[in-house]
C-alpha cells in the first residue's frame, strides 16, 4: 500500500512521464523475493516429499515471472494476487466439498479400509483373564541407541516376580543387578532405561508387544504399567471377512462397515470411507420427508431472503439519504451511533434478541403489553427473524448506500432541482437508479448471503417453531438450516449428504440470482 | 497429496488462461508493477505454495503444538485446573505439556482428527464415547483392576464401550433440587408439594415462578427425563451386556406416556413452560423469582455471586409413580487413537490422573463430586454440597453413550415442548415421537 | 461538497424540507429545515440501540446475570469489567488485541487486494472480464459454512510445510480471510471506479503515464470514500468473525475475540458468565464505532473534489 505520493503530483504535469529508477528497482526486488520465496516453499516441499506440488510451486514461480517481469498480460498483473489466493482458499475449499458428495464420508466413515479395521481390531484388545499386570520399565541394551536399538520391557508382576520380555518372548530376570524402587525397576546391569521423553519418541512402543502363550502380547499402557493383552478379532484378508474368536461370530464386509454374516449381532463400530457414486443425490430426491417439506421451506426461503435484503436495503438507505446532509451537525456521532449493531458480534444480537422476544420474560412483550408466543408460532417467529435480520443487516446497508451516496455526480443532482423535480422524484427517478448501479450486486449478494443465513436461524430458532408433531420440518427453516439437521443432526452426521446438499442449494441460488445476473449486466452497460 | 495436486493445477490452469487473456490497454512506455506487487503482500499463490506471511503479523508464533510432548484440549472453564495439573505433571516427568482451550471440544476435535491435527488428550463427557468409537478416534486405556476399583462404579461403567475401556473419569454431574432456603424452608418430598408450595409463593407476590426447569420452545430431553424415569419410562432399554440398546425404544412406553402426562399436567399449571430456557432458567433463581430449580452442579457459582442461600435436595417423587431419577453425566479424559505423544498421554491418563491428589484438583471444575472415590472421601469433608450432589443422583442412570443418542435429542425434546405447552395430548405425541427417532436411527 | 439534496421518507414533508433547503442559509435556518431529520434518525438510533442498552445493563448489573426484563440496571457496579479483566482462564485484552491486529491487516490487504481487481476490471478490457466479474458474485452463493471443513483441512496441509502459516497461528488465519477478498466488494469498487472519469486516465495516458502510475497517482486518490467503506465492512467482518476462527485458533492467547465471547455462551457454565461476557461484548463494540467516527472525512469527500477537473 505504501506507494509513494511524492511523485503524484508530476503525474499529470505536461512532460512525459517516465517511471523512475527506484520503482523499477523495487519491482525487481520484489520479483526476485518472490521467487526466492518460491524457492524456498519449494525445497520445503521437496524435504516432505510433495513432488508434484514442487511443479506446481515452480509454475506459480513462472507465472509471477512472466506477469510482472514482463510488459503483457496487465490486467493480470492487477488481479493476479487477488485470483491466486481466491482460488487456493476459496475455490479449493469449495471443489473439495463437493468432491465428498459423491462419498459416504461421515461419522464412523472417516478412514480407509485398512485403517478402520486396524482400529476395530485395537478395540478389541481385551486383557487375557487371569494374566498379571505388571509394572514396565522400558530399556535397551547398554551400548546400543535409546532412540533405535531393539526394545526390551523390565517387568515386575504383582507378586514381586522379575521379568524382561523381547520380541522373542518373556523370561525370568534375575534379581541381582536390578534396583527396584515401589515395585518398579529402575535400573538394570546391561540394560540403559528410558525415561518418558525418550519412551514417547520410541513411535515402535506403541505397536511392540512381547508375545505370551495363546496368541497374547505384553504391552505398554502408557510409559510405567504393561498387561497381557490379546485382541479377538482375526482379520482373514483371503477371504475379506473378520472373525471373533471368543465369540465365533463372522464378520463381512457391507455397506462399507463390518456386519456380522449371521445377520445377528451388531456390526463393528468403525467402518470406512468409499465412494458411492450419486446415492447421496438419490437420497435427497427420494426421501418423503424432503420431498413433502421442500416446497414450504423453499417459498419461506425466497421470502427470507427477498424480505431482508429489501428491509434492510431501504431502511440503511434512507437513513443514509437523511444524514447526507452537510447542515446537519453531530452527522459524524450519528453514523457511528447507526453502526452500533453491527459492531456487536452476530452471536451477542442474536442472543439478546432471543431473549427480548420471550413470550413471558422478554423485553418485547413488557414493553408492549402483548402476549405473542413469538417463537412459538410460524407467523411471529418468522417476524421475530426479519426484524432481528432487520437489525443485524440495516447498518450495512447504511454503509454501503452512504459510501455509493459520494459518487452520484453532483450535477446531475443540481440539474434534477433546477428542473424543479421534487425531493421525492429527485429520490425516485434519479438517486435511487444511480444508487443501484453500484450496490446493485451487493443487494444480489446479500440474497445469497441470507439465502444461506445459517447463523441466525440457528442462534434465534434453530428453525423452529415445529408444528404438526415432528421435529423436522421448522416453520422458520431455511433450506442450509433443514439441510443441516438432515445431513449432520442424524445418528451418524453425513458429510457426503451434507456436499450433495450444498451443491444442489449453489445451483438454486445460482439459477434464482440469474435475472439479477442479466440486470446487473444491463445496468452495467450504461457505463 | 492428491487434494494438494489437484488445487495447484487447477490454480496454474486458471493463470494460464487469464494471463493468456491478457494484454489490451497497456499502452505505458514503462511498466512499474513491481511497486505494486512489492509492496503489497509478496505475490505468491497457491495453496500450497500459499503467500509470504505479512510478517509483521506473526508476532510469535502461537503454534507450540509442535513443540508439546502433550497437547491436551479442554473447554476454558476446566482448562487452568487442568493446567495446574499439567505443570506438575511436567515438571515431575520433564515433559512440556500444552492446554489449549477449545469452544467446543467435542465438534473441533472432529474436525482436528480429520485433518490429523488432533490433540494427545481431550476433557469431555462420557456421552461422546459413541461417537468416538465409532469414528476410531480414541483409544482404549487400560485400567489395572486395582486402580478401576478405586472408582465410582458408575463413573467405571461410564468408560466402557462394547466392554473395552476408553477413559479416565474425573466428575460424576447429575441434576437435583435446589430450593432458596429464605423462600422455601423445607424440602418437598413430591413433586405436588413442590406445585402447591410453588404456587402459594406466587399467589403471594414471593415469586413469579413456581418452578424454573429449561423447557425452551425446542425441549430439553436432558431436564425433562427425570418424570419418564420416575414412572419406570425412558428412552432405550437395555441389552444383555447392560447397554443401552438402540432397536428397544422405550418413548412410547407406558411408564414414558405416564411421566409425559406428568409434564401436561405441570404445563397446565404453570409449573413447567416453554419460555423457560437455558437463557432465563439460572437468572430466574438467581435473582429470587422462584423458590425451586432442577439444574446441576454448573449453576451454583452463579447463584454464590448472587447471594442467595440455597440448599440441595433429591428430585421429589411423582405421585403414582416413584423418585424422580435424573441422568448421571460423567466428565473424563480420552486419549486419542492418532496421539503423536501417545506414551506421554497413556501415562498422564493412566497414572497421574488416577491419583487422589489430581482428582482433588479437579473437584474445582464446577465442584462435581470426583469419580475416585478417596477423592471423593476428601472433599465431601470440606463441602457439604458434595454429599447432597451425590444423594440426588442416586439410582440415576448414565446418560446413554451410543450415537443413537444423537437422534433422540430433537424429536424427543420437541415432543416435551409441544405436551408442556399443551400443543399435543401425551401419548400420541409420545408415539410420534418414537416413530420419528425410530426412523432416524434406522436411517444411520 | 457537492449539495446532494434531501430525498426523504415521506413526500409531504420532502416537498416542504427540500423547498427550504434550496435556500442557502444561516446556521438557525438550516436546522430549522433540518429539525425533522433529527428526529427520524434519533428514532433509528433508538432502534438502534435498545438491546445495545440491554447487553450495556447486563454488563454493569453486578449479578452478572442478563435480566430479564428491565432495561436499565437495580445496581450499578463495574464487578463484570473487573473480572473480565482478571480472568486467567480467559485473556481479553489478548483477545482483543489479536482481534485488532487480525481484523487491520487483513482488511487493509483485502482493501488493496480488491481495489486493484476493481481497477482492472473498471478500466483494463480483456477477454473473460465478465466473466470473470459474474463467476465472483456466483461464488459467494456457495454455502460457506459447509466448506469450512476443506479449508481446514488445506491449512493443515499447509502447516505441515510452512509452519508459520498454517493452523493456530494468526497469519495463517488472515490468509484464510483474503481467500474472500475477491469477493462481492470487488463489485462495490468496480461500481465506484466506474464514476470516475476517463477523461483523466486518458489525459494522464497522453502524457506517457503508466497503467500502474494512473493506478496509484490519479484513480486511487479519487476513490478514498469507497476504500474507506470496504475498510469497514471488511474489518466489521473480520473483527467479530467467530466460526473460522474458533476451529482455526486452539491457543487460548492466540484466540480473537469472537472465538473466546462465543466460547463463553457454550456449555452449562456459561450462564454465570453473563456478566463478563456482556461487558466483553459492550468494549467489543468500541473499535468499530471509534473507527468510524475517525473515518467520517474520508467517508464523504474525495470524488467530488477530483471529479470538478
Amino acid at each position: 500500500m505504501a506507494v509513494s505520493t511524492e511523485t503524484s503530483s508530476s503525474v499529470i504535469g505536461s512532460s512525459p512521464a517516465r517511471t523512475p529508477v527506484w520503482a523499477l528497482a523495487l519491482k525487481w526486488v520484489a520479483i526476485a523475493a518472490a521467487l526466492l520465496l518460491a524457492l524456498y516453499v519449494a525445497s520445503k516441499l521437496a524435504d516432505h516429499g510433495h513432488t508434484l506440488a514442487v511443479v506446481g510451486t515452480a509454475f506459480v514461480a513462472m507465472c509471477v515471472l512472466v506477469i510482472y517481469g514482463t510488459r503483457r498480460a496487465v490486467p493480470m498483473k492487477y488481479l493476479f494476487v487477488g485470483l491466486a489466493l481466491l482460488i487456493g482458499l476459496q475455490v479449493w475449499p469449495i471443489v473439495y466439498t463437493a468432491m465428498t458428495a459423491f462419498t459416504n464420508y461421515g461419522q464412523g466413515h472417516l478412514a480407509s479400509k485398512e485403517d478402520a479395521t486396524a482400529q476395530d481390531i485395537a478395540y478389541s484388545v481385551r486383557q487375557v483373564p487371569g494374566s498379571p499386570t505388571y509394572t514396565l520399565t522400558v530399556a535397551v541394551k547398554d551400548g546400543t541407541s535409546t532412540v533405535a536399538g531393539p526394545l526390551y520391557f523390565l517387568l515386575v508382576d504383582e507378586k514381586g516376580h522379575t521379568f524382561v520380555g523381547d520380541a522373542k518372548g518373556l523370561n525370568q530376570l534375575g534379581k541381582n543387578g536390578l534396583t527396584i524402587d515401589a515395585g518398579k525397576i529402575t535400573k538394570a546391569e546391561g540394560y540403559t532405561t528410558l525415561n518418558l521423553l525418550q519412551a514417547n519418541k520410541r513411535k515402535d512402543l506403541s505397536s511392540f508387544a512381547v508375545p505370551t502363550d495363546g496368541g497374547g502380547g505384553i504391552k505398554a499402557s502408557g510409559f510405567a504399567a504393561a498387561y497381557n493383552g490379546k485382541p479377538t478379532l482375526v482379520w482373514d484378508k483371503k477371504a475379506d471377512t473378520i472373525t471373533d474368536t471368543t465369540t465365533k461370530q463372522v464378520y463381512v464386509a457391507e455397506g462399507a462397515q463390518w456386519v456380522p454374516q449371521s445377520g445377528k449381532g451388531d456390526a463393528l463400530p468403525v467402518g470406512w470411507k468409499e465412494n458411492v457414486g450419486l446415492a447421496n443425490f438419490r437420497t435427497l430426491f427420494t426421501n418423503s420427508t424432503i420431498r413433502d417439506g421442500f416446497l414450504g421451506i423453499f417459498a419461506w426461503n425466497i421470502a427470507f431472503s427477498v424480505l431482508s435484503v429489501l428491509t434492510t436495503f431501504v431502511l440503511g438507505m434512507l437513513l443514509a439519504l437523511l444524514l447526507n446532509d452537510s447542515r446537519i451537525k453531530g452527522r459524524g456521532i450519528y453514523r457511528s451511533l447507526l453502526i452500533l449493531p453491527y459492531a456487536i458480534p452476530v452471536f451477542v444480537s442474536a442472543l439478546v434478541w432471543a431473549s427480548m422476544f420471550n413470550q413471558q420474560f422478554g423485553l418485547i412483550n413488557n414493553l408492549t403489553h402483548l402476549n405473542i408466543d413469538w417463537f412459538g408460532s410460524p407467523w411471529a417467529a418468522r417476524a421475530a427473524v426479519l426484524i432481528t435480520n432487520l437489525w443485524l443487516g440495516f447498518p450495512y446497508m447504511f454503509v454501503v448506500c452512504t459510501g455509493a451516496l459520494q459518487s452520484l455526480p453532483g450535477d446531475v443532482m443540481e440539474a434534477a432541482k433546477i428542473d424543479g423535480a421534487g425531493a421525492w422524484r429527485t429520490l425516485r427517478s434519479i438517486t435511487t437508479p444511480l444508487l443501484l448501479v453500484a450496490v446493485g450486486p451487493l443487494l444480489i449478494a446479500s440474497f445469497a448471503f441470507n439465502f444461506n443465513n445459517f447463523g441466525l436461524i440457528y442462534l434465534l430458532t434453530k428453525g423452529g417453531p415445529f408444528t404438526g408433531g415432528n421435529s423436522q420440518l421448522g416453520s422458520t427453516d431455511l433450506l442450509i438450516t433443514y439441510a443441516y439437521r438432515l445431513a449432520l443432526g442424524g445418528t451418524n452426521p453425513n458429510y457426503g449428504l451434507a456436499g450433495a446438499v450444498a451443491i444442489i442449494i449453489f445451483i438454486i441460488v445460482g439459477l434464482l440470482s440469474f435475472p439479477g445476473f442479466l440486470r446487473s449486466k444491463a445496468l452495467e452497460e450504461v457505463n | 497429496m492428491i487434494k494438494r495436486t489437484l488445487a495447484v493445477a487447477l490454480a496454474s490452469a486458471t493463470a494460464v488462461t487469464l494471463a493468456g487473456c491478457g494484454g489490451g490497454s497497456s499502452s505505458g512506455k514503462n511498466s512499474a508493477d513491481g511497486t505494486k506487487a512489492g509492496s503489497s503482500a509478496p505475490a505468491k499463490s497457491g495453496k500450497s505454495s500459499a503467500a509470504a506471511a505479512p510478517t509483521a503479523v506473526s508476532t510469535k508464533n502461537p503454534s507450540r503444538d509442535k513443540n508439546a510432548d502433550l497437547v491436551i484440549w479442554a473447554d476454558a472453564t476446566s482448562a487452568p485446573y487442568i493446567k495446574q495439573l499439567a505443570t506438575q505433571f511436567g515438571k515431575a516427568n520433564g515433559v512440556k505439556v500444552a492446554v489449549q482451550i477449545s469452544s467446543d471440544v467435542r465438534g473441533q476435535y472432529g474436525t482436528a482428527f480429520k485433518a490429523g491435527q488432533a490433540p494427545d488428550v481431550i476433557v469431555g463427557a462420557h456421552d461422546w464415547l459413541g461417537e468416538l468409537v465409532t469414528n476410531g478416534s480414541v483409544a482404549p486405556v487400560q485400567l489395572p483392576a486395582k486402580v478401576a476399583s478405586g472408582f465410582n462404579p458408575k463413573a467405571i461403567a461410564a468408560t466402557k464401550y462394547n466392554n473395552q475401556t476408553y477413559a479416565v473419569p474425573y466428575g460424576v454431574e447429575n441434576l437435583a433440587l435446589v430450593r432458596n432456603t429464605k423462600l422455601a424452608p423445607n424440602a418437598p418430598k413430591t413433586l405436588d408439594e413442590l406445585v402447591a408450595n410453588g404456587k402459594k409463593l406466587v399467589a403471594g407476590k414471593k415469586a413469579t415462578t413456581v418452578l424454573s426447569n429449561q423447557v425452551g420452545k425446542t425441549g430439553n430431553p436432558y431436564n425433562g427425563y427425570p418424570w419418564l424415569s420416575a414412572c419406570g419410562g425412558g428412552i432405550f432399554g437395555t441389552k444383555s451386556n447392560g447397554q443401552y440398546d438402540p432397536n428397544k425404544l422405550i418413548v412410547d412406553s407406558a411408564g414414558s406416556v405416564k411421566g409425559a402426562s406428568s409434564w401436561a399436567a405441570m404445563g397446565k399449571q404453570h409449573a413447567l413452560s416453554t419460555n423457560i430456557d437455558d437463557k432465563n432458567a439460572d437468572t430466574l433463581f438467581a435473582s429470587g423469582k422462584t423458590a425451586y430449580e432442577i439444574t446441576g452442579p454448573w449453576s451454583i457459582p452463579a447463584f454464590k455471586k448472587a447471594g442467595i442461600k440455597y440448599a440441595i435436595d433429591p428430585l421429589p417423587s411423582i405421585a403414582g409413580c416413584g423418585a424422580m431419577k435424573p441422568f448421571l453425566g460423567v466428565q473424563m479424559f480420552y486419549v486419542s487413537s492418532k496421539a503423536k505423544n501417545a506414551t506421554v498421554a497413556q501415562t498422564f491418563v493412566t497414572s497421574f490422573l488416577t491419583t487422589k491428589s489430581a482428582q482433588e484438583t479437579l473437584f474445582k471444575v464446577g465442584q462435581r463430586p470426583p469419580a475416585l472415590t478417596a477423592a471423593y472421601d476428601a472433599v465431601a469433608k470440606t463441602d457439604p454440597d458434595v454429599a447432597k450432589w451425590a444423594a440426588a443422583g442416586k439410582g440415576g442412570q448414565l446418560m446413554p453413550n451410543i450415537p443413537a443418542m444423537n437422534s433422540v435429542w430433537g424429536p424427543l425434546g420437541q415432543a416435551e415442548a409441544d405436551i408442556v405447552s399443551g400443543k399435543s395430548a401425551p401419548k400420541a405425541r409420545m408415539t410420534a415421537a418414537q416413530k420419528e427417532i425410530a426412523a432416524n436411527i434406522a436411517k444411520g | 461538497m457537492a449539495v446532494i439534496d434531501p430525498p426523504a421518507a415521506t413526500g409531504q414533508t420532502a416537498a416542504t424540507a427540500a423547498g427550504a433547503a434550496r435556500q442557502t442559509s444561516s446556521g438557525g435556518s438550516a436546522f430549522r429545515a433540518v429539525w425533522w431529520r433529527h428526529v427520524l434518525v434519533w428514532i433509528a438510533i433508538a432502534f438502534a440501540l435498545f438491546p445495545i442498552l440491554f447487553v450495556l445493563s447486563a454488563a454493569l448489573n453486578p449479578a452478572g446475570t442478563l435480566s430479564t426484563t428491565s432495561l436499565l440496571p437495580k445496581n450499578v457496579s463495574v464487578n463484570n469489567f473487573d473480572a473480565l479483566f482478571s480472568d486467567g482462564a480467559r485473556p481479553y485484552l489478548s483477545w482483543y488485541k489479536n482481534s485488532l491486529i487480525i481484523a487491520f491487516v487483513g482488511s487493509a490487504i483485502a482493501v488493496f487486494i480488491g481495489a486493484c481487481a476493481a481497477y482492472a476490471f473498471s478500466r483494463l478490457r480483456f477477454r473473460g472480464r465478465r466473466v470473470g466479474l459474474l463467476a465472483l458474485l456466483l461464488l459467494q452463493m456457495f454455502p460457506a459454512l459447509l466448506a469450512f471443513v476443506g479449508l481446514y483441512i488445506t491449512f493443515s496441509n499447509v502447516g505441515e510445510v510452512l509452519p508459520k502459516i498454517g493452523l493456530n497461528t494468526i497469519s495463517g488465519l488472515v490468509l484464510a480471510y483474503l481467500g474472500g477478498a475477491m469477493g462481492a466488494n470487488v463489485w462495490l469498487l468496480k461500481g465506484y471506479f466506474d464514476t470516475v472519469p476517463r477523461e483523466l486516465d486518458e489525459a494522464a495516458r497522453v502524457d506517457g503515464a503508466s497503467h500502474a502510475r494512473i493506478f496509484f497517482t490519479v484513480i486511487m486518490r479519487l476513490v478514498t470514500p469507497i476504500l474507506v467503506t470496504v475498510f469497514m465492512i471488511s474489518f466489521v467482518g473480520l473483527f467479530g468473525e467467530f466460526l473460522l476462527a474458533s476451529i482455526f485458533l486452539t491457543d487460548v492467547n492466540a484466540q480473537t475475540l469472537g472465538v473466546g465471547l462465543y466460547g463463553m455462551t457454550l456449555g452449562n457454565e456459561s450462564n454465570s458468565l453473563y456478566g463478563e461476557f456482556a461487558a466483553g461484548s459492550v468494549l467489543a463494540a468500541l473499535p468499530i464505532m471509534v473507527l468510524y467516527l475517525v473515518f467520517q472525512r474520508q467517508l464523504v469527500s474525495g470524488l467530488t473534489q477530483g471529479s470538478v477537473k
